[in-house]
């Protein structure tokens, strides 16, 4: 299947995330530059994006292990930690969320959903099909754009990610 | 005794769904083979044609991960848990 990134339509109306997540988020992306940062956001119904739950990003580790099946490590990708997000995912169970968002960063590109993400994401076993993306660039210390990604219908039956502008909400 | 297999959401629908199955110990080919056995289908997600591991699937055994062991065949043994687990995975520049 061909994929082209897909940049955030400035078209659509901002996704308002409350600022103390976002700030989070962003807090992570800063402190794991050069590397890729990821976690995972939990919430409900009222309240989707409650609670950063940070993982550790492997791809580094397995870039190491396997070059060939991982050709780029943490500075260009992410891995989460399996352990880091099943224990998240039960975690939020246990308080009766549900894991509502998943997020990484690109160091020094733009915050859109490349073709790697949306592999990953479109894959049929991927454990959260209904969450969202949220994806943060990272340039030289500063959080400089952000932007998430929405699986939506398509036509045929398909489903196709639109990316939506990101602004702080309320605390 | 046998091992138990815990099976990740999107595969349960496959094994009518159940969330764990238990099959004969021996290597995690084997495990797999079994698992191909009661949905051949579930085979097919979880290997792709040239028999390796899919990228998107990683396994554990005992909290272990296979591809630090001997992939497919990691020992498994009786009582051992074998995890499936999808990966979340990405990258800025591709």
């Amino acid at each position: 299947m061909t994929r082209r990134r897909i940049e955030a339509d400035p078209d659509l109306a901002p996704a308002v995330l409350p600022a103390g997540v976002l700030n989070e988020v962003f807090a992570h992306a800063r402190e794991a530059e050069p590397e890729e940062c990821c976690g995972l956001i939990a919430g409900d119904d009222r309240d989707p994006f409650r609670r950063v739950v940070r993982c550790r990003n492997d791809m580094t580790l397995h870039h190491r292990r396997d070059p060939v099946q991982y050709p780029r490590d943490g500075r260009e990708g992410f891995y989460m930690n399996e352990q880091d997000y099943l224990r998240a995912e039960d975690e939020a169970e246990a308080r009766g969320e549900r894991i509502t968002c998943v997020y990484h960063s690109h160091v020094g590109c733009g915050a859109w959903f490349s073709e790697l993400d949306q592999e990953y994401a479109e894959q049929p076993l991927f454990p959260f099909p209904e969450a969202c993306h949220l994806v943060v660039s990272v340039v030289g210390g500063k959080v400089v754009d952000q932007a998430l990604f929405v699986r939506e219908p398509g036509e045929a039956g398909t489903a196709r990610f639109v990316g939506r502008p990101v602004v702080h909400g309320r605390w | 005794m046998s091992a138990r297999v815990r099976l990740p959401a999107a595969l349960r629908p496959l094994v009518g769904g159940r969330s764990e199955l238990s099959v004969a110990a021996g290597s995690l080919r084997s495990v797999l083979d079994a698992l191909g056995r009661e949905a051949p289908e579930l085979r097919e997600r979880l290997l792709d044609e040239t028999g390796r591991l899919r990228r998107h699937v990683n396994v554990f055994v005992n909290d272990e991960d296979v591809r630090f062991r001997e992939l497919l065949d990691t020992p498994v043994r009786e009582g051992d848990r074998v995890t499936i687990v999808p990966a979340i995975a990405g990258g800025g520049r591709g």
